[in-house]
Protein backbone atom coordinates (compact mmCIF):
# COMPACT_ATOMS: atom_id res chain seq x y z
CA UNK A 1 0.00 0.00 0.00
CA UNK A 2 0.89 3.45 -0.67
CA UNK A 3 0.33 7.03 -0.36
CA UNK A 4 1.78 9.47 -2.71
CA UNK A 5 1.47 13.24 -3.26
CA UNK A 6 -0.91 14.42 -6.27
CA UNK A 7 1.04 16.80 -8.60
CA UNK A 8 -1.90 17.79 -10.07
CA UNK A 9 -5.77 17.26 -10.91
CA UNK A 10 -7.05 18.97 -13.85
CA UNK A 11 -10.37 18.92 -15.49
CA UNK A 12 -8.93 18.70 -19.49
CA UNK A 13 -12.74 18.28 -21.06
CA UNK A 14 -16.45 17.79 -19.65
CA UNK A 15 -16.05 14.69 -17.36
CA UNK A 16 -12.21 13.89 -18.09
CA UNK A 17 -9.96 14.39 -15.18
CA UNK A 18 -6.25 14.24 -15.95
CA UNK A 19 -3.99 13.28 -12.24
CA UNK A 20 -0.46 13.53 -11.77
CA UNK A 21 1.32 11.33 -9.00
CA UNK A 22 4.39 11.41 -7.29
CA UNK A 23 5.81 7.72 -8.46
CA UNK A 24 6.90 6.35 -4.95
CA UNK A 25 10.43 5.77 -4.68
CA UNK A 26 10.32 1.76 -4.21
CA UNK A 27 8.11 1.05 -6.93
CA UNK A 28 10.61 1.35 -10.16
CA UNK A 29 8.50 -1.40 -12.80
CA UNK A 30 5.47 0.44 -13.96
CA UNK A 31 4.17 -1.21 -17.21
CA UNK A 32 1.95 -0.79 -19.73
CA UNK A 33 -1.81 -2.16 -18.91
CA UNK A 34 -1.13 -1.94 -15.19
CA UNK A 35 -3.38 -0.63 -12.82
CA UNK A 36 -3.77 1.41 -8.98
CA UNK A 37 -6.56 0.92 -7.09
CA UNK A 38 -7.02 4.15 -5.10
CA UNK A 39 -9.27 4.64 -1.71
CA UNK A 40 -11.47 7.97 -2.79
CA UNK A 41 -12.49 8.36 0.87
CA UNK A 42 -11.05 10.16 3.50
CA UNK A 43 -8.86 7.20 6.00
CA UNK A 44 -11.80 6.62 8.77
CA UNK A 45 -14.16 6.79 6.05
CA UNK A 46 -16.43 3.77 5.28
CA UNK A 47 -18.11 5.46 2.27
CA UNK A 48 -18.05 4.95 -0.48
CA UNK A 49 -16.22 1.54 0.50
CA UNK A 50 -14.40 0.39 -2.10
CA UNK A 51 -11.14 1.24 -4.14
CA UNK A 52 -11.34 2.55 -7.51
CA UNK A 53 -8.97 0.68 -10.04
CA UNK A 54 -7.90 3.52 -12.42
CA UNK A 55 -5.31 2.47 -15.41
CA UNK A 56 -1.85 4.01 -15.69
CA UNK A 57 -2.16 6.79 -18.57
CA UNK A 58 1.26 7.41 -18.63
CA UNK A 59 4.73 7.26 -16.53
CA UNK A 60 7.59 9.12 -16.31
CA UNK A 61 10.49 7.78 -14.10
CA UNK A 62 12.97 10.60 -15.02
CA UNK A 63 10.53 13.11 -13.29
CA UNK A 64 9.23 10.47 -10.98
CA UNK A 65 5.11 10.75 -12.20
CA UNK A 66 2.40 8.53 -12.53
CA UNK A 67 -0.30 9.86 -14.99
CA UNK A 68 -3.64 8.89 -14.18
CA UNK A 69 -7.16 9.74 -16.79
CA UNK A 70 -10.59 9.22 -15.54
CA UNK A 71 -13.93 10.17 -16.05
CA UNK A 72 -16.43 11.50 -14.08
CA UNK A 73 -19.11 8.69 -14.13
CA UNK A 74 -19.98 8.15 -10.33
CA UNK A 75 -19.17 9.05 -6.64
CA UNK A 76 -15.98 7.74 -6.31
CA UNK A 77 -14.81 9.87 -9.69
CA UNK A 78 -16.94 12.85 -8.43
CA UNK A 79 -14.80 12.71 -5.43
CA UNK A 80 -11.59 12.07 -6.91
CA UNK A 81 -11.78 14.98 -9.35
CA UNK A 82 -11.87 17.27 -6.01
CA UNK A 83 -8.52 16.38 -5.13
CA UNK A 84 -6.41 19.27 -5.19
CA UNK A 85 -2.23 19.63 -5.91
CA UNK A 86 -0.53 18.00 -2.63
CA UNK A 87 -3.52 16.66 -1.44
CA UNK A 88 -2.20 12.45 -0.38
CA UNK A 89 -3.65 9.61 -2.27
CA UNK A 90 -3.56 6.08 -0.77
CA UNK A 91 -3.32 3.20 -3.36
CA UNK A 92 -2.51 -0.45 -3.95
CA UNK A 93 -0.44 -1.15 -6.76
CA UNK A 94 0.36 -1.12 -9.55
CA UNK A 95 -1.52 -4.12 -9.93
CA UNK A 96 -2.20 -6.22 -13.14
CA UNK A 97 -0.37 -8.09 -15.19
CA UNK A 98 0.38 -4.94 -18.35
CA UNK A 99 0.80 -5.73 -22.04
CA UNK A 100 3.62 -7.68 -23.94
CA UNK A 101 5.86 -4.65 -24.99
CA UNK A 102 8.71 -6.49 -26.37
CA UNK A 103 8.50 -6.15 -30.28
CA UNK A 104 10.48 -4.34 -32.42
CA UNK A 105 10.17 -3.53 -36.07
CA UNK A 106 6.50 -4.71 -36.09
CA UNK A 107 3.57 -2.99 -37.65
CA UNK A 108 1.13 -2.20 -34.62
CA UNK A 109 -2.47 -1.52 -34.46
CA UNK A 110 -4.12 0.41 -31.34
CA UNK A 111 -7.54 0.78 -31.46
CA UNK A 112 -9.13 2.90 -28.34
CA UNK A 113 -13.31 2.75 -27.70
CA UNK A 114 -14.01 5.95 -24.97
CA UNK A 115 -11.91 5.98 -22.31
CA UNK A 116 -10.67 2.65 -23.44
CA UNK A 117 -7.81 5.02 -24.79
CA UNK A 118 -6.45 5.84 -21.39
CA UNK A 119 -4.04 2.76 -20.66
CA UNK A 120 -3.24 2.62 -24.27
CA UNK A 121 -1.38 5.76 -24.32
CA UNK A 122 1.50 4.70 -22.03
CA UNK A 123 1.95 1.49 -24.02
CA UNK A 124 1.92 3.60 -27.70
CA UNK A 125 4.56 5.81 -26.52
CA UNK A 126 6.44 2.26 -25.63
CA UNK A 127 5.96 0.58 -28.56
CA UNK A 128 6.63 3.57 -30.68
CA UNK A 129 9.76 3.88 -30.33
CA UNK A 130 10.91 0.74 -32.35
CA UNK A 131 7.85 0.11 -34.44
CA UNK A 132 5.33 1.55 -36.74
CA UNK A 133 1.96 2.62 -35.41
CA UNK A 134 -1.37 3.54 -36.17
CA UNK A 135 -3.90 4.32 -33.63
CA UNK A 136 -7.45 4.09 -34.06
CA UNK A 137 -9.69 6.10 -31.76
CA UNK A 138 -13.46 5.60 -31.01
CA UNK A 139 -15.69 7.82 -29.14
CA UNK A 140 -19.23 9.60 -28.83
CA UNK A 141 -18.39 12.93 -29.95
CA UNK A 142 -15.29 15.34 -30.25
CA UNK A 143 -14.89 16.52 -26.73
CA UNK A 144 -13.75 13.22 -25.47
CA UNK A 145 -11.77 12.85 -28.63
CA UNK A 146 -9.30 15.83 -28.37
CA UNK A 147 -7.35 15.12 -25.81
CA UNK A 148 -6.47 11.66 -27.09
CA UNK A 149 -5.85 12.67 -30.88
CA UNK A 150 -3.51 15.52 -29.87
CA UNK A 151 -1.36 13.55 -27.24
CA UNK A 152 -0.93 10.47 -29.82
CA UNK A 153 -0.39 12.34 -32.89
CA UNK A 154 2.83 13.51 -30.80
CA UNK A 155 3.70 10.35 -30.43
CA UNK A 156 4.62 9.97 -34.00
CA UNK A 157 1.86 7.13 -34.53
CA UNK A 158 -0.69 7.36 -37.57
CA UNK A 159 -4.32 8.23 -35.90
CA UNK A 160 -7.96 7.94 -37.02
CA UNK A 161 -10.29 8.61 -35.35
CA UNK A 162 -14.58 8.04 -35.38
CA UNK A 163 -16.93 9.50 -33.56
CA UNK A 164 -20.92 8.30 -32.98
CA UNK A 165 -22.16 12.08 -33.48
CA UNK A 166 -19.67 12.97 -36.35
CA UNK A 167 -18.15 16.13 -34.80
CA UNK A 168 -14.67 14.35 -35.06
CA UNK A 169 -13.28 12.14 -37.75
CA UNK A 170 -15.13 9.77 -38.92
CA UNK A 171 -19.16 9.40 -38.51
CA UNK A 172 -19.80 6.29 -36.85
CA UNK A 173 -17.70 3.61 -34.64
CA UNK A 174 -14.43 2.73 -34.69
CA UNK A 175 -15.20 -0.65 -36.04
CA UNK A 176 -15.42 1.76 -39.18
CA UNK A 177 -12.59 2.89 -39.16
CA UNK A 178 -10.94 -0.86 -38.81
CA UNK A 179 -12.59 -2.14 -41.66
CA UNK A 180 -11.23 1.20 -44.01
CA UNK A 181 -7.74 -0.19 -42.52
CA UNK A 182 -6.17 -2.82 -44.51
CA UNK A 183 -5.90 -5.19 -41.12
CA UNK A 184 -3.65 -8.08 -42.50
CA UNK A 185 -0.81 -5.63 -42.45
CA UNK A 186 -0.39 -5.89 -38.88
CA UNK A 187 1.72 -7.84 -37.33
CA UNK A 188 -0.44 -7.15 -33.46
CA UNK A 189 -3.42 -5.20 -32.29
CA UNK A 190 -4.05 -3.97 -28.89
CA UNK A 191 -7.29 -2.69 -27.59
CA UNK A 192 -8.79 -1.71 -25.04
CA UNK A 193 -12.87 -0.61 -24.33
CA UNK A 194 -16.48 -1.38 -24.66
CA UNK A 195 -17.08 -5.24 -24.68
CA UNK A 196 -19.19 -4.67 -27.99
CA UNK A 197 -16.01 -2.96 -29.87
CA UNK A 198 -13.98 -5.81 -28.47
CA UNK A 199 -16.03 -8.60 -29.66
CA UNK A 200 -16.28 -6.98 -33.43
CA UNK A 201 -12.55 -6.84 -33.26
CA UNK A 202 -12.22 -10.20 -32.00
CA UNK A 203 -14.27 -11.70 -34.83
CA UNK A 204 -12.47 -9.65 -37.42
CA UNK A 205 -9.40 -10.87 -35.64
CA UNK A 206 -10.04 -14.41 -36.27
CA UNK A 207 -11.33 -14.22 -39.15
CA UNK A 208 -7.66 -12.48 -40.44
CA UNK A 209 -6.11 -14.63 -37.98
CA UNK A 210 -4.13 -11.74 -36.34
CA UNK A 211 -2.79 -11.89 -33.17
CA UNK A 212 -3.28 -9.40 -30.50
CA UNK A 213 -4.27 -8.34 -26.62
CA UNK A 214 -7.18 -6.81 -24.98
CA UNK A 215 -7.12 -4.91 -21.92
CA UNK A 216 -10.91 -5.70 -19.64
CA UNK A 217 -12.64 -4.16 -17.59
CA UNK A 218 -14.78 -5.53 -15.03
CA UNK A 219 -16.21 -4.54 -11.69
CA UNK A 220 -13.86 -5.21 -9.07
CA UNK A 221 -13.83 -5.82 -5.16
CA UNK A 222 -10.25 -5.83 -4.32
CA UNK A 223 -8.25 -5.41 -7.20
CA UNK A 224 -5.64 -8.24 -5.60
CA UNK A 225 -7.02 -11.34 -6.39
CA UNK A 226 -8.88 -12.44 -3.29
CA UNK A 227 -13.19 -11.80 -3.89
CA UNK A 228 -13.56 -13.69 -7.43
CA UNK A 229 -15.66 -10.46 -8.46
CA UNK A 230 -14.15 -9.60 -11.85
CA UNK A 231 -13.72 -12.35 -13.59
CA UNK A 232 -13.84 -12.91 -17.21
CA UNK A 233 -14.77 -15.90 -19.47
CA UNK A 234 -11.94 -17.33 -21.24
CA UNK A 235 -10.51 -20.68 -23.46
CA UNK A 236 -8.74 -21.01 -20.04
CA UNK A 237 -11.79 -20.77 -17.71
CA UNK A 238 -12.68 -18.18 -15.20
CA UNK A 239 -9.85 -15.85 -14.97
CA UNK A 240 -9.48 -12.69 -12.85
CA UNK A 241 -9.23 -9.09 -14.59
CA UNK A 242 -7.41 -8.05 -11.41
CA UNK A 243 -5.06 -11.10 -11.19
CA UNK A 244 -4.38 -12.48 -14.90
CA UNK A 245 -5.62 -9.49 -16.06
CA UNK A 246 -6.49 -6.93 -17.12
CA UNK A 247 -4.94 -7.58 -20.30
CA UNK A 248 -4.95 -10.90 -21.77
CA UNK A 249 -4.12 -12.49 -25.84
CA UNK A 250 -7.17 -11.22 -27.68
CA UNK A 251 -7.65 -14.86 -28.74
CA UNK A 252 -8.21 -16.28 -25.28
CA UNK A 253 -11.35 -13.94 -24.47
CA UNK A 254 -14.89 -15.53 -24.62
CA UNK A 255 -17.43 -12.78 -25.03
CA UNK A 256 -20.90 -13.53 -23.81
CA UNK B 1 5.74 -3.27 30.99
CA UNK B 2 2.40 -4.99 30.98
CA UNK B 3 2.40 -8.37 29.49
CA UNK B 4 -0.71 -9.07 26.71
CA UNK B 5 -2.08 -12.22 26.25
CA UNK B 6 -4.50 -11.96 22.99
CA UNK B 7 -4.74 -15.95 22.78
CA UNK B 8 -8.80 -17.32 22.58
CA UNK B 9 -9.94 -20.93 22.46
CA UNK B 10 -12.74 -22.64 20.06
CA UNK B 11 -13.43 -25.63 21.99
CA UNK B 12 -9.84 -27.53 21.54
CA UNK B 13 -8.33 -24.91 19.45
CA UNK B 14 -5.93 -22.08 20.85
CA UNK B 15 -5.53 -19.18 18.56
CA UNK B 16 -2.84 -17.04 19.19
CA UNK B 17 -5.48 -13.97 18.55
CA UNK B 18 -8.86 -13.78 17.83
CA UNK B 19 -8.89 -12.41 14.07
CA UNK B 20 -9.70 -14.95 11.68
CA UNK B 21 -10.14 -14.06 7.83
CA UNK B 22 -13.66 -14.32 6.85
CA UNK B 23 -14.42 -17.39 4.33
CA UNK B 24 -14.11 -15.98 0.46
CA UNK B 25 -12.39 -12.58 1.36
CA UNK B 26 -8.73 -13.99 1.41
CA UNK B 27 -8.65 -16.54 -1.19
CA UNK B 28 -6.59 -19.12 -0.18
CA UNK B 29 -4.17 -17.73 1.02
CA UNK B 30 -1.55 -17.13 -1.11
CA UNK B 31 -2.86 -13.95 -2.56
CA UNK B 32 -3.36 -12.44 1.01
CA UNK B 33 0.51 -13.28 1.56
CA UNK B 34 1.50 -11.04 -1.18
CA UNK B 35 0.36 -8.25 1.23
CA UNK B 36 0.58 -9.39 4.88
CA UNK B 37 2.65 -12.10 7.06
CA UNK B 38 -0.72 -14.11 7.20
CA UNK B 39 1.11 -16.14 9.93
CA UNK B 40 0.30 -13.52 12.50
CA UNK B 41 -3.78 -14.06 12.17
CA UNK B 42 -4.98 -16.16 14.49
CA UNK B 43 -6.40 -18.54 12.08
CA UNK B 44 -7.31 -18.33 8.26
CA UNK B 45 -11.12 -19.52 6.97
CA UNK B 46 -10.71 -20.25 3.17
CA UNK B 47 -12.83 -19.54 -0.22
CA UNK B 48 -16.01 -22.27 0.32
CA UNK B 49 -15.17 -25.52 -1.46
CA UNK B 50 -18.38 -27.36 -3.07
CA UNK B 51 -17.94 -30.74 -4.68
CA UNK B 52 -17.52 -30.49 -7.88
CA UNK B 53 -15.92 -27.09 -9.32
CA UNK B 54 -18.02 -23.91 -9.72
CA UNK B 55 -17.61 -21.58 -12.13
CA UNK B 56 -20.05 -19.21 -9.82
CA UNK B 57 -22.44 -16.49 -11.17
CA UNK B 58 -22.72 -14.03 -14.27
CA UNK B 59 -21.14 -10.48 -13.90
CA UNK B 60 -21.94 -7.89 -12.09
CA UNK B 61 -21.03 -9.80 -8.95
CA UNK B 62 -20.11 -6.65 -6.93
CA UNK B 63 -22.27 -3.54 -6.46
CA UNK B 64 -21.18 -0.57 -3.51
CA UNK B 65 -24.13 0.87 -1.18
CA UNK B 66 -23.76 2.73 1.56
CA UNK B 67 -20.85 1.79 3.96
CA UNK B 68 -21.26 -2.02 2.13
CA UNK B 69 -20.67 -4.10 -1.07
CA UNK B 70 -23.79 -6.49 -1.96
CA UNK B 71 -21.81 -9.85 -3.23
CA UNK B 72 -23.22 -12.28 -5.57
CA UNK B 73 -19.62 -14.46 -6.65
CA UNK B 74 -21.53 -17.97 -6.37
CA UNK B 75 -19.32 -19.96 -4.89
CA UNK B 76 -17.10 -19.84 -7.81
CA UNK B 77 -14.20 -22.74 -6.44
CA UNK B 78 -12.20 -25.27 -7.94
CA UNK B 79 -14.02 -28.70 -6.15
CA UNK B 80 -12.83 -30.57 -3.68
CA UNK B 81 -10.85 -32.49 -5.76
CA UNK B 82 -9.10 -28.93 -7.15
CA UNK B 83 -9.10 -27.91 -3.68
CA UNK B 84 -6.78 -30.69 -2.19
CA UNK B 85 -5.06 -31.59 -5.39
CA UNK B 86 -3.75 -27.80 -5.90
CA UNK B 87 -4.64 -25.22 -2.60
CA UNK B 88 -4.25 -27.17 0.46
CA UNK B 89 -0.12 -28.09 -0.64
CA UNK B 90 0.45 -24.52 -0.61
CA UNK B 91 -1.85 -24.10 2.65
CA UNK B 92 -0.16 -26.31 4.19
CA UNK B 93 2.88 -24.40 4.28
CA UNK B 94 1.49 -22.03 6.52
CA UNK B 95 1.87 -21.87 9.99
CA UNK B 96 -1.61 -21.07 11.19
CA UNK B 97 -4.99 -22.61 11.88
CA UNK B 98 -6.61 -22.91 8.59
CA UNK B 99 -10.33 -23.76 8.41
CA UNK B 100 -11.93 -25.36 5.01
CA UNK B 101 -15.37 -23.71 4.15
CA UNK B 102 -17.64 -26.08 2.73
CA UNK B 103 -21.16 -25.59 0.55
CA UNK B 104 -23.15 -27.99 -0.56
CA UNK B 105 -27.12 -28.38 -2.14
CA UNK B 106 -27.95 -31.84 0.20
CA UNK B 107 -26.93 -33.07 3.59
CA UNK B 108 -24.72 -35.55 1.34
CA UNK B 109 -23.03 -33.11 -0.27
CA UNK B 110 -21.98 -32.02 2.97
CA UNK B 111 -21.13 -35.09 4.83
CA UNK B 112 -18.78 -36.28 1.43
CA UNK B 113 -17.22 -32.84 1.43
CA UNK B 114 -16.43 -33.59 5.22
CA UNK B 115 -15.49 -36.80 4.96
CA UNK B 116 -12.85 -35.89 2.25
CA UNK B 117 -11.11 -33.17 4.85
CA UNK B 118 -11.18 -35.79 7.64
CA UNK B 119 -7.91 -37.29 6.49
CA UNK B 120 -5.78 -34.05 6.59
CA UNK B 121 -4.55 -32.95 9.78
CA UNK B 122 -3.26 -29.70 8.41
CA UNK B 123 -6.87 -28.73 8.28
CA UNK B 124 -7.99 -27.50 11.82
CA UNK B 125 -11.20 -27.20 11.10
CA UNK B 126 -14.37 -26.89 8.72
CA UNK B 127 -17.00 -24.44 8.38
CA UNK B 128 -20.10 -25.70 7.62
CA UNK B 129 -21.59 -22.99 5.05
CA UNK B 130 -25.95 -23.56 5.87
CA UNK B 131 -26.16 -19.25 4.59
CA UNK B 132 -24.87 -18.67 1.36
CA UNK B 133 -27.31 -16.32 -0.26
CA UNK B 134 -25.94 -16.94 -3.22
CA UNK B 135 -26.38 -20.63 -4.78
CA UNK B 136 -29.91 -21.86 -6.18
CA UNK B 137 -31.38 -24.65 -4.34
CA UNK B 138 -29.39 -25.39 -1.13
CA UNK B 139 -26.92 -22.81 0.79
CA UNK B 140 -29.10 -20.40 2.81
CA UNK B 141 -31.82 -22.87 2.77
CA UNK B 142 -30.69 -24.94 4.90
CA UNK B 143 -29.61 -22.31 7.42
CA UNK B 144 -33.29 -21.11 7.76
CA UNK B 145 -34.57 -24.28 8.96
CA UNK B 146 -33.28 -25.25 12.66
CA UNK B 147 -34.31 -28.73 11.52
CA UNK B 148 -32.26 -29.05 8.55
CA UNK B 149 -29.50 -27.16 10.86
CA UNK B 150 -29.71 -29.83 13.39
CA UNK B 151 -29.31 -32.38 10.62
CA UNK B 152 -26.66 -31.23 8.82
CA UNK B 153 -24.68 -30.73 12.07
CA UNK B 154 -25.49 -34.02 13.14
CA UNK B 155 -24.08 -36.11 9.82
CA UNK B 156 -21.18 -33.88 9.58
CA UNK B 157 -20.25 -34.37 13.17
CA UNK B 158 -20.48 -38.18 12.39
CA UNK B 159 -17.47 -38.09 9.92
CA UNK B 160 -15.31 -35.28 10.97
CA UNK B 161 -12.71 -35.60 13.90
CA UNK B 162 -11.86 -31.72 13.69
CA UNK B 163 -13.36 -28.57 15.02
CA UNK B 164 -17.24 -28.25 13.12
CA UNK B 165 -18.26 -24.60 12.51
CA UNK B 166 -21.60 -23.94 11.61
CA UNK B 167 -21.70 -20.56 9.47
CA UNK B 168 -25.44 -19.40 9.90
CA UNK B 169 -27.27 -17.45 7.89
CA UNK B 170 -28.97 -14.08 9.54
CA UNK B 171 -31.66 -14.21 7.15
CA UNK B 172 -33.73 -15.76 9.80
CA UNK B 173 -36.44 -14.67 12.32
CA UNK B 174 -34.76 -16.36 15.25
CA UNK B 175 -31.25 -16.66 15.00
CA UNK B 176 -31.36 -18.39 18.49
CA UNK B 177 -33.32 -21.15 17.63
CA UNK B 178 -30.71 -22.31 14.74
CA UNK B 179 -27.98 -21.88 17.03
CA UNK B 180 -29.67 -24.29 19.48
CA UNK B 181 -30.03 -26.65 16.18
CA UNK B 182 -26.52 -26.31 16.08
CA UNK B 183 -25.66 -27.06 19.28
CA UNK B 184 -27.27 -29.88 19.54
CA UNK B 185 -26.59 -31.24 16.75
CA UNK B 186 -22.61 -31.39 18.05
CA UNK B 187 -21.04 -28.16 16.55
CA UNK B 188 -17.87 -27.41 18.11
CA UNK B 189 -18.39 -23.31 16.55
CA UNK B 190 -20.82 -21.11 15.75
CA UNK B 191 -19.86 -18.49 13.10
CA UNK B 192 -22.32 -15.46 12.28
CA UNK B 193 -23.12 -13.50 10.38
CA UNK B 194 -23.32 -14.44 6.82
CA UNK B 195 -24.79 -11.54 4.46
CA UNK B 196 -27.92 -10.32 4.48
CA UNK B 197 -29.53 -10.83 0.92
CA UNK B 198 -29.97 -7.55 -0.78
CA UNK B 199 -30.79 -6.27 -3.57
CA UNK B 200 -29.94 -2.35 -5.81
CA UNK B 201 -31.44 -1.56 -8.57
CA UNK B 202 -29.53 0.29 -11.42
CA UNK B 203 -32.22 3.53 -11.99
CA UNK B 204 -30.74 4.50 -15.65
CA UNK B 205 -30.63 0.94 -17.10
CA UNK B 206 -34.02 0.24 -14.81
CA UNK B 207 -32.99 -3.29 -13.87
CA UNK B 208 -30.96 -5.23 -10.87
CA UNK B 209 -27.26 -4.19 -10.93
CA UNK B 210 -26.18 -7.56 -10.12
CA UNK B 211 -26.35 -10.16 -12.95
CA UNK B 212 -27.81 -12.22 -10.00
CA UNK B 213 -30.61 -10.18 -9.45
CA UNK B 214 -30.07 -10.19 -5.17
CA UNK B 215 -26.69 -10.98 -2.93
CA UNK B 216 -25.32 -10.84 0.27
CA UNK B 217 -24.67 -7.52 1.73
CA UNK B 218 -21.70 -7.13 3.69
CA UNK B 219 -19.55 -4.58 5.36
CA UNK B 220 -20.23 -2.12 7.98
CA UNK B 221 -23.79 -1.41 7.24
CA UNK B 222 -24.20 -4.66 9.03
CA UNK B 223 -22.35 -4.17 12.09
CA UNK B 224 -25.15 -3.53 14.12
CA UNK B 225 -27.15 -6.20 12.79
CA UNK B 226 -24.62 -8.88 13.26
CA UNK B 227 -23.35 -7.60 17.35
CA UNK B 228 -26.78 -8.01 17.94
CA UNK B 229 -27.10 -11.87 16.88
CA UNK B 230 -24.01 -12.47 18.31
CA UNK B 231 -25.20 -10.96 21.82
CA UNK B 232 -28.30 -13.19 21.30
CA UNK B 233 -27.14 -16.22 20.40
CA UNK B 234 -24.12 -16.27 23.22
CA UNK B 235 -26.89 -15.30 25.75
CA UNK B 236 -28.49 -18.76 25.19
CA UNK B 237 -25.83 -21.01 23.81
CA UNK B 238 -22.85 -22.03 25.58
CA UNK B 239 -20.20 -23.09 22.32
CA UNK B 240 -17.76 -20.78 21.14
CA UNK B 241 -18.83 -18.24 18.89
CA UNK B 242 -17.07 -16.21 15.81
CA UNK B 243 -18.53 -12.97 15.35
CA UNK B 244 -18.50 -11.55 11.62
CA UNK B 245 -20.13 -8.40 10.38
CA UNK B 246 -18.44 -5.09 8.56
CA UNK B 247 -15.50 -5.40 11.03
CA UNK B 248 -13.22 -2.63 10.34
CA UNK B 249 -11.45 -1.39 13.23
CA UNK B 250 -10.12 -2.97 16.99
CA UNK B 251 -13.01 -1.18 18.42
CA UNK B 252 -15.15 -2.95 16.10
CA UNK B 253 -13.96 -6.13 16.91
CA UNK B 254 -13.98 -5.56 20.74
CA UNK B 255 -17.56 -4.57 20.50
CA UNK B 256 -18.28 -8.44 19.03
CA UNK B 257 -15.89 -9.87 21.88
CA UNK B 258 -17.72 -8.04 24.51
CA UNK B 259 -21.10 -9.19 22.87
CA UNK B 260 -19.65 -12.87 23.34
CA UNK B 261 -17.54 -13.91 20.73
CA UNK B 262 -14.86 -15.52 21.26
CA UNK B 263 -12.83 -14.63 17.88
CA UNK B 264 -14.19 -12.05 15.09
CA UNK B 265 -13.86 -12.90 11.19
CA UNK B 266 -12.51 -10.02 9.10
CA UNK B 267 -13.70 -9.92 4.96
CA UNK B 268 -14.92 -7.05 3.45
CA UNK B 269 -12.04 -4.89 5.28
CA UNK B 270 -9.51 -7.13 3.75
CA UNK B 271 -11.00 -6.72 0.40
CA UNK B 272 -10.97 -2.66 0.72
CA UNK B 273 -7.23 -2.88 2.69
CA UNK B 274 -5.63 -6.57 3.55
CA UNK B 275 -3.00 -4.75 6.00
CA UNK B 276 -6.33 -3.74 8.20
CA UNK B 277 -6.35 -7.52 9.38
CA UNK B 278 -2.87 -6.95 11.36
CA UNK B 279 -3.75 -3.72 12.31
CA UNK B 280 -7.36 -4.55 13.94
CA UNK B 281 -5.03 -7.32 15.91
CA UNK B 282 -2.48 -4.60 17.30
CA UNK B 283 -5.80 -2.08 18.19
CA UNK B 284 -7.19 -5.05 20.18
CA UNK B 285 -3.67 -5.30 22.22
CA UNK B 286 -3.94 -1.26 22.56
CA UNK B 287 -7.37 -1.42 23.39
CA UNK B 288 -6.55 -3.66 26.19
CA UNK B 289 -3.43 -1.99 27.28
CA UNK B 290 -4.76 1.55 27.85
CA UNK B 291 -7.29 -0.53 30.02
CA UNK B 292 -5.21 -2.52 31.81
CA UNK B 293 -6.44 -5.81 30.78
CA UNK B 294 -3.89 -8.71 30.41
CA UNK B 295 -6.07 -11.53 28.93
CA UNK B 296 -8.73 -11.38 26.21
CA UNK B 297 -11.18 -13.41 28.06
CA UNK B 298 -11.79 -10.33 30.43
CA UNK B 299 -13.41 -8.72 27.51
CA UNK B 300 -15.17 -11.90 26.32
CA UNK B 301 -19.03 -11.30 26.93
CA UNK B 302 -18.53 -8.47 29.27
CA UNK B 303 -21.40 -6.68 27.67
CA UNK B 304 -24.02 -9.74 28.42
CA UNK B 305 -26.47 -8.59 30.81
Amino acid sequence: MNESRIKSNIQISENYFLMEIESPDDIKDIKPGHFLNLRVNSINSTDPLLRRPISIHDYNPESGSVFLLYKRVGRGTEILSTYKKDDKINFLGPLGNGFTVDFKKKKILLMGGGMGAAPLYYLCRVLSRENRLTVLLGANDKDELVYFLEIFKNTGAEVHSASIDGSCGHKGNVIDLCLMENIYDYDYIYSCGPVPMLKELQKLAFEKDLKGEFSLEERMGCGIGLCLSCVCKTVKGNQRVCKEGPVFPLEEVIFE
Amino acid sequence: MLEIDLSTKLASLELKNPVITASGTCGFGEELNEYIDIEKLGALTVKGITVKAWSGNKQPRIAETPSGILNSIGLENPGITGFIDEKLPVLANYRLPVFVNISGHSIDDFVFLAEKLAPYPEISGIEVNVSCPNIEGGGMAFGTDSSLVYQVTREVRKVYPGIVILKLSPNVTDIVEMAQAAEEGGADVISLINTLLGMKIDIKRRKPELGNIFGGLSGPAIKPVAVRMVYQVASKVKIPIIGMGGIMSGSDAIEFLMAGASAVAVGTAAMVNPVLLLKIIDEIRDFMKDNKITKLSEIIGQALL
